[in-house]
């Protein structure tokens, strides 16, 4: 195949130096032109409060806006900004970027102080590089919700249902992930009872740790009661409590493989 | 005493039983949900829980199966409705109805939950998403109950429910498995304390495992729950702690001990429960309830015409905003009219009266009254029959012809007796005052007696038919004396001559048992008891004894009636200590026995052939006044003491027949002597 490559023949000798000739004729921008084609745009990689979140997903009135900036040409990071419903707009100045590999990688922080109003909101970030070439990340229709609202904005479910108990508490071997979608950030209780109602398990989560910020969460579950007995074969019940009320409840299948 | 002893030979063999298993079971798997461990009858949880001890309605098939043995009539209890936030339907039903060979039940218990959404793991939000794939997953957990109960002693019952548990898996997932098990009842109704039940209730006796038919053959445990309880009538009419009229109030109790394989963090339960009934608002019962691990119950219940509706407000203290009102009904089946061929029961009340037997004799000024109404339930059937009814005709010949009718009857095939309590018992009366009894119709009290004699009555009063049985018992009560124990050997003979005032002891309130009694003083005492009137004049017939010795009416009356003999040398000695066979030979005399064919020559063994007083010892010992001396040696001539002289002249034919007349009739015999005889010098 190389041989082949280098076997060149007058006539395409005399068209390669005619091509030179005339990109010498069209100057440096064609050139430049030539060499962005290879270039990608930036590539952000967000996340609020830690989660990744979707259009449509709960996030907490300040919510911290996290997340990476990368390219493979240089990042104009002044082109680096924040924006909530396309008006208030968080500029460079205000973000904490901190370079991972400059000029081609940056970490990007912005932390809300000002609570962002109840409602929906669409949630933008955008950076470019020095070619000019703009990338943009968004979240649309995020709801904030109200402060004293304390709610589970989607169905709670678990997976794996059914699922085995895991005595040694390894997710490898069984257990079961129970997600929900908080409004705010909250105490959350996930209490686990048998279908006759006796109380078997209670999880704490604590506002703003895991299972108890805004968003959505997971939260392990083994199949063991609080002292450590293993749950047999059958549905039980979990409820999701905050503030001593019900707020969303589901159904697990425990199966012992 | 026996039935005591056997009593508690069986609780405590079901303890020790229970204590073992109890122990030997570990948790060396995974625990499954049993339907039985928490039951959500209204009337048991309005109680927090506490009816292991109560147990008196068909809820006792699933609490304490002991209970149904005290059904008199069929009972039918149920209830249904979603539980927990409506994820569960529950459901439990039971029937108890008496047979010819105990009580038999039945129960079920139902709990089933749907709709447990299988779920994937979605690959671009990576978030837990609904499975609409497959189908979501049911879950069926439910007991099927066979229960026996039984009375084995009169203030004891023994329960045994056999349970076959049945779990399911289906939809999105299919297993199935089962168990057989056993729960161990004891309801003790202390006879004498009426206001106390105990029970105990040893839930799932063989431990056990509920087996899947998985590849693996997974097992998942039940584990035993021993529920030990007490109910106490705190406030009753009669049977209570404190009386108080029209009103009922009894606090239960019942302690739980949770075995390690048992679905539940708890080691032990402690639940309390109240129920009040205003008697003058007829069928209303409020109750209230705590249980330490579950949480509060309230309740109320309405019964009418064999219909109990209960409800119960019940909070699970885990959580809030749970629907916390249950429901149940129950209804008494009452018995069926009576046909031909179908089981019928007849009843025979009778009063049995433990305490004081009849014709008992004491000193004390009241006595304890204890006893128990009760009725001889007959069951069997009635069935037609024949009866030979035979008459005789003339016949034409002169002679009488037999002529047999059979006549058609109805007979009572009787299949087995059995006592139970009086139905309808309202009250129980003695001597015509209520008295304090209780549900089993055991009563007790103490009653102050009257001097001489006690005509004890106990009457057993029912609704429809007022007094359905008495029981009388007789009760003497003397004046003791200081130096004569209740249970000196002559008791009973001292009791009676005291009574009837034929001897009345010494100034400083003694008897003086063991003192001889000397001639003077014997023919005294036996003139006093014939009484009578003394009249006319009698020379003196005895030297020593001058006609204004105080005794001499007495001894000369005696001489001419032949009681007694002087000594040839015309002397009385009246002041002689009579030896055993003097006595009884002047005893012999005054009962003036008949010589009968059999009468012994020797009548003891350390008497000679000959002996002068023989005759007079043999016609008493005949006459069963010599009862005390039986196989023993006679001593002719020891002292005659006075409780000897009493107690051969108890047993004289004419103090027997003052003692009949005194326990029949009640008149104490009295006798009186004139004190006109005259003694001429």
């Amino acid at each position: 195949m190389i041989n082949q490559s280098l076997n060149f023949k007058p006539i395409k000798i005399w068209g390669i130096i005619i091509a030179i000739c005339g990109l010498n004729l069209c100057g440096s921008i064609f050139l430049a032109d030539i060499c962005s084609a290879a270039q990608t745009k930036p590539t952000l990689s967000i996340t609020v409060n830690g989660k990744t979140i979707f259009s449509g997903d709960s996030i907490s009135s300040t919510p911290s806006i996290e997340g990476t900036v990368t390219a493979t040409a240089t990042i104009d990071t002044n082109s680096i900004k924040i924006s909530v419903d396309s008006t208030q707009e968080i500029t460079a100045e205000a973000i904490t970027i901190t370079p991972i590999l400059a000029p081609y990688s940056y970490s990007i922080h912005y932390q809300y102080i000002t609570a962002l109003a109840a409602g929906t909101h669409d949630l933008k970030v955008e950076a470019a590089n020095t070619l000019g070439q703009v990338s943009t990340w968004d979240a649309v229709s995020v709801s904030v919700a109200a402060s004293n609202t304390n709610a589970i904005q989607s169905r709670a479910l678990n997976y794996p249902n059914p699922f085995p108990p895991s005595p040694t508490n390894d997710p490898s071997v069984g257990g079961t992930y129970i997600g929900y979608e908080l409004s705010n950030d909250a105490n959350v209780k996930i209490m686990i009872f048998d279908i006759m109602s006796t109380k078997l398990r209670e999880i704490s989560c604590t506002a703003g740790g895991t299972g108890g910020s805004a968003g959505y969460s997971e939260v392990y579950f083994n199949g063991l009661t609080n002292a450590g007995k293993t749950l047999g074969n059958g549905i039980y019940i979990y409820l999701l409590v905050i503030d001593g009320q019900v707020k969303a409840k589901g159904k697990l299948t425990i199966v012992q493989s | 005493m026996k039935n005591k002893f056997e009593k508690n030979k069986i609780i405590l063999g079901i303890l020790i039983l229970a204590q073992m298993v109890f122990l030997c079971q570990a948790a060396f798997a995974a625990s499954t949900t049993d339907p039985t461990r928490t039951y959500f009858g209204a009337r048991p949880l309005a109680l927090g829980g506490a009816f292991t001890a109560v147990a008196n309605d068909a809820n006792a098939i699933f609490l304490n199966p002991a209970g149904i043995a005290w059904f008199r009539h069929p009972e039918f209890v149920g209830t249904s409705r979603p539980l927990f936030f409506e994820e569960t339907l529950y459901s439990a039903a039971g029937y108890a109805s008496p047979t010819n060979w105990g009580i038999f039940g039945i129960g079920i218990i139902d709990a089933h939950s749907a709709g447990s959404l299988p779920t994937f793991r979605d690959p671009v939000s990576g978030r837990i998403t609904i499975d609409t794939s497959t189908e979501a997953t049911d879950y069926d957990n439910n007991v099927l109950i066979l229960s026996y109960g039984k009375t084995v002693l009169e203030d004891l019952s023994l329960g045994l429910n056999l349970k076959f548990y049945n779990q399911s898996l289906s939809g999105g997932t299919e297993l199935h498995g089962t168990n057989l098990n056993a729960d161990l009842g004891l309801l003790y109704h202390p006879l004498y304390i009426a206001w106390l039940s105990l029970g105990l209730n040893y839930q799932n006796a063989l431990g056990g495992a509920i087996k899947w038919n998985n590849a693996a053959g997974t097992e998942d445990l039940l584990g035993s729950t021993i529920k030990i309880g007490s109910a106490f009538i705190v406030l009753g009419s009669k049977e209570a702690l404190f009386q108080m009229e029209k009103q009922k109030l009894m606090l239960a109790v019942d302690f739980d001990l949770i075995n390690a394989s048992v679905l539940s963090d708890q080691s032990s339960d402690l639940k309390i429960g109240l129920e009040y009934s205003p008697l003058s608002i007829s069928g209303l019962s409020l109750r209230a309830g705590y249980d330490c691990n579950a949480g509060v119950g309230l309740g109320v219940g309405f019964e009418k015409s064999g219909f109990r509706f209960d409800y119960a407000y019940y909070q699970n203290s885990a959580v809030s905003g749970n629907n916390p009102s249950y429901f149940s009904l129950a209804y008494t089946i009452p018995p069926p009219a009576r046909k031909l061929f179908e089981p019928q029961e007849t009843s025979t009340p009778y009063i049995r009266i433990d305490k004081p037997k009849d014709q008992t004799i004491t000193p004390e000024l009241s006595i304890q009254i204890k006893g128990i109404a009760k009725q001889i339930t007959q069951k069997g059937f009635w069935a037609p029959s024949t009866e030979a009814f035979i008459t005789y005709e003339a016949t034409n010949s002169g002679t009488l012809e037999k002529i047999i009718q059979m006549i058609p009857v109805e007979i009572f095939q009787t299949i087995s007796y059995e006592v139970r309590p009086i139905e309808n018992l309202i009250d129980v009366r003695l001597n015509g005052n209520s008295m304090p009894y209780n549900k089993l119709g055991i009563f007790e009290t103490m009653l102050k007696l009257n001097p001489a004699l006690n005509r004890i009555t106990i009457e057993a009063i029912t609704t429809a038919e007022g007094t359905v049985t008495k029981e009388s018992v007789r009760v003497l009560r003397y004046i003791p004396f200081s130096d004569t124990s209740e249970n000196h050997w002559a008791i009973r003979s001292i009791a009676f001559i005291s009574t009837f005032k034929i001897i009345t002891g010494y100034p400083d309130d003694t008897f003086k048992p063991d003192n001889p009694i000397t001639r003077a003083e014997l023919v005294t005492l036996l003139m006093k008891a014939k009484g009578g009137a003394f009249t006319g004049s009698l020379e003196v017939a005895f030297k020593d004894v001058k006609p204004n010795h105080w005794a001499a009416p007495y001894i000369y009356q005696a001489n001419l009636k032949g009681i007694v003999k002087g000594y040839p040398d015309n002397t009385f000695r009246p002041t002689q200590n009579l030896t055993r066979a003097e006595g009884v030979a002047i005893l012999a005399r005054f009962a003036e026995i008949e010589a009968g064919r059999d009468l012994d020559l020797v009548p003891f063994p350390d008497l000679p052939e000959g002996f002068w007083a023989n005759e007079f010892i043999s016609k008493a010992k005949s006459a069963g006044m010599l009862k005390y001396l039986a196989k023993k040696s006679f001593d002719p001539k020891v002292p005659f003491t006075r409780c000897e002289a009493a107690e051969v002249l108890f047993l004289t034919p004419f103090i027997q027949d003052k003692e009949n007349k005194l326990w029949e009739t009640g008149v104490v015999f009295a006798p009186t002597i004139s004190a006109s005889l005259e003694v001429k010098p």
